[in-house]
């Protein structure tokens, strides 16, 4: 394996400082239960950014952000099962588990408190290389090139899940609070289970989007739903977003059971 | 299978600064993503 460029963290700082560095780095080799992958794509998120910014401090420096990787596998570690040599791999958010605390033994891996996460733990995606965790990396469908592949492992991931917490059923209707990455492909999987989906947002051109990708009706947070709504995504964990989500007019009059999930912060 | 379709704003490595930063601004179209 030669050695290939890396974007690394040193020091979190506002981005317009360009915080990350372009540097040369070798791969490692991989260790027992590890794959080296050879990365083609990596999509970046707004974790990514508060990572390089410093609102979510790096858990080491310097780290290489990154977790939503896609690529071919280039080596196998020792006892390794179930991958070979050029088998098509992506890596997500969660990088590990203890598999001993009571979330990890009831499938909760990702809520288990000494989980690690790629580009926050360990290094991530902006780079040629990675080197990850067999049993936490997946085998990816063939239909999707690795450019489109890239931002379902992420975005796509916990807005699967949001919307699976949400509980809402396939007649009903749902309405997701902000608009980007992640709920553009929410909402794709929402309205081909069924769902009328109402959208949320200021921005005019997220608010566009929401329209093209199939969004029953579009409006501001000053705006009241058209209709009562069965559950309720809010894309952020804190913030403007989820301020306006909790004081819109949207939600006193969402249906008595409605529930309300958030995409899965870090811990 | 649910046919996804993603829309990505392609960037190379080493514009990660660059991608991070319209990110931030609002101007992605969908996600960004680097090759690398």
């Amino acid at each position: 394996m030669t050695d290939g460029l890396a974007q690394v963290l040193h020091s979190p700082a506002p981005i317009e400082r360009r915080p990350l560095a372009h540097e040369k780095r070798h791969p490692d080799d991989p260790g027992a239960g590890e794959l080296v992958i050879r990365i083609n794509a990596c999509a970046a998120c707004r974790t990514d950014l508060q990572i390089c910014e410093g609102d979510l401090p790096p858990h080491r420096q310097p780290v290489v952000p990154g977790p939503q990787v896609v690529g071919r596998v280039e080596a196998v570690g020792s006892g390794v099962d179930g991958w070979q040599v050029g088998d098509r791999a992506g890596i997500g958010w969660l990088a590990a588990s203890c598999e001993a605390c009571d979330y990890c033994e009831r499938g909760l891996e990702n809520l288990c408190p000494n989980a690690k996460f790629t580009g926050w733990d360990r290094d991530g995606g902006y780079s040629r290389w990675i080197t990850t965790r067999a049993d936490f990396a997946f085998h990816l469908a063939s239909e999707l090139d690795d450019l489109a592949a890239a931002p379902l492992l992420c975005g796509g991931v916990i807005g699967y899940r949001a919307l699976r917490l949400s509980a809402v059923q396939p007649d009903g209707t749902l309405a997701l609070f902000g608009f980007g990455s992640s709920a553009s492909l929410t909402i794709q999987v929402a309205i081909h289970q069924g769902m009328d989906v109402f959208v949320v947002r200021c921005s005019k051109a997220e608010q566009e989007r929401a329209r093209r990708l199939g969004a029953k009706w579009v409006g501001g947070f000053d705006d009241t739903l058209p209709a009562a709504v069965d559950g309720a995504i809010t894309f952020a964990p804190a913030g403007a977003v989820e301020v306006a989500a909790l004081r819109s007019r949207a939600l006193p009059i969402t249906r008595a059971r409605t529930r309300a999930s958030s995409w899965s912060s870090p811990p | 299978m649910i046919p996804i379709k993603t829309e990505t704003d392609v960037m190379p490595l080493r514009e990660a600064n660059a991608a991070l930063a319209a990110l931030k601004a609002g101007t992605v179209e969908g996600t960004a993503v680097l090759r690398t």
